[in-house]
């Protein structure tokens, strides 16, 4: 067992974990936050994708005592603090690019976080940054207009490259 | 289990010595955290190495550029040292996995994963490689990258620890291509390293390496030979290529692909990553 540190959404955890505990299950199962999902289990899929550092990473590959004092944006720290919807999550819910929702998170993290390395994306940029995210519902239409949205929204709000996770820690300094 | 963080090179070094064959180092750990987790035999100790200062280093001193064994399959892609003076590194690691992976997945895991579809270990290969390696028992020692890579061995011996990949400047006539089947994240059927070197219009030196053509990434050494010393032609690149295809690779037959559909790839492939390796030579000498 290992103690580690982690900040979640802006939130300080102090935990003691297996060494090889993933941070998929530290996050659901130590902290309940179910947001994050386990599809495949084995890193092809994308639906456990969270940020750390702002970089997305597959949680079920991802070692918890690799997360010691870093910091991690999961699906539930993307609202802002009044529980407005983060753009690519409106953007999500416009164009109605979701079906079962299981991808969902992991699809919205990983487009949160392209968008701030990349504000005005291609629609071929938005299909290789979603690579590693499997939908097996809808096709993939839907959910890369949303995105081009999202960026677009960004932009006219003057949020072009804001980092997701942001204002959680903002919230959290405060 | 015992688990350890090592903060030093030299307190990883003794820990390894200590616990030998029973001890694996972690990286990235997406490749052995889930062997781990179903039960890897014999593993009694884990080496998370991410604290050693010297791994994550990006230097380049005028004559080779060193890579630290923890430099993700991001960095690499995007660091400026590295896409200067390493670029077919840079271009193959740009190709590893989704970007999940890339954050993560490091250069070193990547060598010692022993996968012969390895895209980090293919290019490596083709840049004349030399492994930094660390042990107790022996020091500090070089080692070609062509002579870790064993069929169906994985890792280093015990008690060793890969510390950087240092890589001889150049290299700007390069090129990666590389066969999937959904043209994003996945690993190669096939891919293609090639690293071309000219002198007076014509091939002085030829490197071309191959993933997913053996049960180890291998150099063509047949294909580098037919090319040396000639003009990069359609032609010449073809005749390289049919060698590579015909002799060098020996392509297994798997769920993946066939050996002979591995086998026409082979060819098609290394006549791509010639003709594009070598197209600003051909450029300036036309």
């Amino acid at each position: 067992m290992h103690p580690v540190t982690l900040y979640v959404n802006g939130e300080k955890h102090e935990l003691v974990v297996e060494p090889l505990r993933s941070l998929l299950e530290t996050l659901r199962d130590d902290l309940g936050l179910t947001g994050t999902k386990e599809g495949c289990g084995t890193g092809y899929c994308g639906a456990c994708t969270v940020l750390v550092g702002g970089d997305p990473v597959n949680a079920c590959l991802y070692l918890s005592v690799d997360a010691d004092r870093k910091a991690i944006t999961t699906i539930e720290g993307l609202a802002d603090e009044n529980g407005a919807l983060h753009p690519v999550q409106r953007a999500f819910v416009e164009n109605t690019a979701l079906q079962c929702g299981f991808c969902t998170p992991g699809m919205i993290l990983s487009a949160a976080a392209f968008i701030a390395d990349d504000p005005e994306p291609s629609e071929s940029g938005v299909r290789a940054a979603l690579a590693g995210n499997l939908c097996r519902c809808t096709g993939y239409q839907s959910i890369v207009r949303a995105v081009l949205d999202a960026a677009k929204h960004m932009r006219d709000a003057g949020r072009a490259g804001e980092r997701p996770g942001r204002r959680a820690l903002i919230r959290a300094r405060a | 289990m015992q688990y350890f963080e090592p903060n030093f090179l030299d307190e990883a070094l003794v820990l390894l010595d200590r616990f030998a064959g029973g001890a694996r180092v972690l990286a990235g750990a997406t490749r052995l955290g889930p062997q781990l987790r179903d039960g890897a035999d014999g593993v009694e100790t884990l080496l998370n190495v991410k604290r050693v200062p010297e791994l994550r280093d990006v230097h380049f001193d005028g004559v080779s550029l060193r890579i630290g064994a923890l430099v993700t399959a991001r960095e690499l892609a995007e660091d400026a040292l590295v896409r200067t003076h390493a670029p077919l590194v840079a271009l193959a690691a740009a190709t590893v996995g989704a970007r999940q992976l890339r954050c993560v997945a490091t250069i070193g895991g990547n060598i010692c994963s022993g996968d012969p579809a390895a895209d980090l270990s293919t290019a490596l290969l083709a840049c004349d490689a030399v492994c930094c390696i660390a042990s107790i028992r022996h020091g500090s020692v070089e080692t070609p990258i062509d002579r870790i890579f064993k069929p169906n061995v994985s890792g280093l011996p015990s008690g060793e620890l890969l510390v950087a990949v240092r890589i001889p400047a150049g290299g700007a006539c390069a090129a990666y291509q590389k066969m999937t089947t959904r043209r994003g994240f996945e690993m190669a059927l096939v891919a293609v390293a090639a690293s071309l070197s000219f002198e007076a219009g014509h091939v002085r030196r030829a490197r071309i390496a191959l993933a997913g053509a053996a049960p180890t990434v291998l150099r063509a050494a047949g294909a580098e030979a037919a090319l040396a010393g000639r003009q990069l032609t359609r032609a010449s690149a073809d005749a390289a290529a049919r060698v590579a295809a015909d002799a060098d690779a020996q392509p297994l037959d798997d769920h993946r692909a066939s050996a002979r559909y591995r086998r026409h790839l082979v060819a098609t492939l290394t006549r791509r990553a010639l003709l594009a390796a070598g197209a600003p030579e051909r450029g300036a000498a036309a």
